[in-house]
């Protein structure tokens, strides 16, 4: 029969002893929020939120005259008047535009299985036009499939929204 | 026509997963890219403190930077890693710059000696959460720098290997080697919390 020395349990007692300080102090670690971070994180995200995103410019009409809208105030602006539609989320927008004149825009979408999708991509469509003349004035191209193009992009049973 | 009822207005912002926030972050959403900041902001300021020495102002700073950075180049998220991943690679480039930027300091050579034993040798249950974080604080400080972020991202943030290896941008055997040696250090480090 094999002898097993004492000093070869003791040596292993000692490293789960020390496998479970380790594991004590980095949950410690985990659950300890620091003090200052408390304080400061609520600047931060202030400041990181001023931060300007750069991106082209697309001309608007409006009664003083022209004058010119980042695409990603549109782009911001289309999400939320898109965002009620039910059964789909806004996975993307593309503005087009020739030099800053708009042309078009293309919205990629996750659909829901098996809500219809025509008339989605119909509400879709008509929303982002109100959404487009209220921003851009009446220079908008016309609504069709071209100039307004929704791509689905993905389709999931379950809820879009929540990914 | 839409129905109402079931517009988006009823789900929470908080229920949305990372990807979805992420998308709508980058198309400029506030409201989600305020809901990622809050889900991940503390353990990547708990990381970046510990990367830089425990020093609050440099940590702030590269965090601050960091998430600069994924405001702006939320857009360029495609998902291929968690945003989690993703997050922790930008704050590890920008913990990285800093130590590279730092000039050298003269190192105190108490941090070399092995911590004095307390003098009432208290049982494990009886040290404070407090106590033993400091003590961790104290160890990690003397982990070279890969060894010590290979280390806090797997057994404080439960990182896995890959994704740690794409945080650091290396490959999953050299953490394993990292994290070897670590856990290593950090055991006789630690040894007189047993």
């Amino acid at each position: 029969m094999a002898m097993i020395p004492d000093t070869v349990g003791s040596a292993h007692d000692a490293e789960a002893a020390q496998a479970t300080v380790l594991a004590g102090a980095a949950a410690a670690l985990r659950n300890h929020t620091d003090d200052r971070w408390v304080e400061v994180s609520g600047d931060i995200l202030t400041r990181v939120m001023r931060t300007w995103r750069a991106s082209h410019p697309v001309s608007a009409h409006g009664p003083g005259g022209t004058f010119h809208v980042s695409e990603n105030v549109l782009r911001a602006a289309l999400q939320r008047a898109l965002d009620p539609v039910p059964h789909c989320e806004v996975v993307d927008i593309h503005v087009r535009a020739n030099g800053a004149d708009y042309t078009g825009v293309t919205i990629v979408v996750t659909a829901k299985y098996p809500h219809p999708l025509i008339p989605m991509a119909d509400t879709l469509r008509d929303l982002a036009q109100t959404c487009l003349v209220e921003i851009l004035g009446p220079v908008v191209p016309p609504v069709t499939v071209s100039a307004m193009h929704v791509h689905i992009g993905d389709v999931t049973p379950h809820d879009p929204k929540l990914g | 026509m839409l129905d109402q009822s079931e517009s988006s207005s009823t789900t929470s912002v908080t229920d949305r997963s990372d990807v979805v926030l992420a998308r709508r972050a980058a198309l400029g959403d506030r409201e989600s890219f305020a809901e990622i900041f809050d889900r991940h902001c503390a353990s990547l300021y708990r990381y970046a403190l510990r990367m830089l020495d425990n020093d609050h102002q440099a940590a702030e700073d590269a965090v601050q930077e960091a998430w600069t950075r994924a405001w702006l180049k939320l857009d360029g998220f495609r998902g291929d890693s968690a945003l989690r991943t993703w997050l922790f690679r930008l704050v590890a480039n920008e913990c990285s710059n800093a130590r590279r930027r730092r000039r050298p300091l003269a190192i105190d050579d108490q941090l070399l000696a092995v911590m004095a034993k307390d003098t009432a040798p208290e049982p494990h249950a009886h040290i404070s959460e407090a106590e033993l974080r400091q003590a961790l604080d104290a160890a990690l400080l003397e982990l070279p720098w890969r060894q010590r972020a290979s280390w806090l991202l797997r057994e404080v943030e439960d990182l896995s290997y890959a994704e740690i290896a794409d945080v650091l941008q290396t490959s999953p055997s050299v953490i394993r080697g990292q994290l070897h040696r670590a856990r290593a250090t950090l055991a006789v480090r630690m040894s007189q919390w047993r």
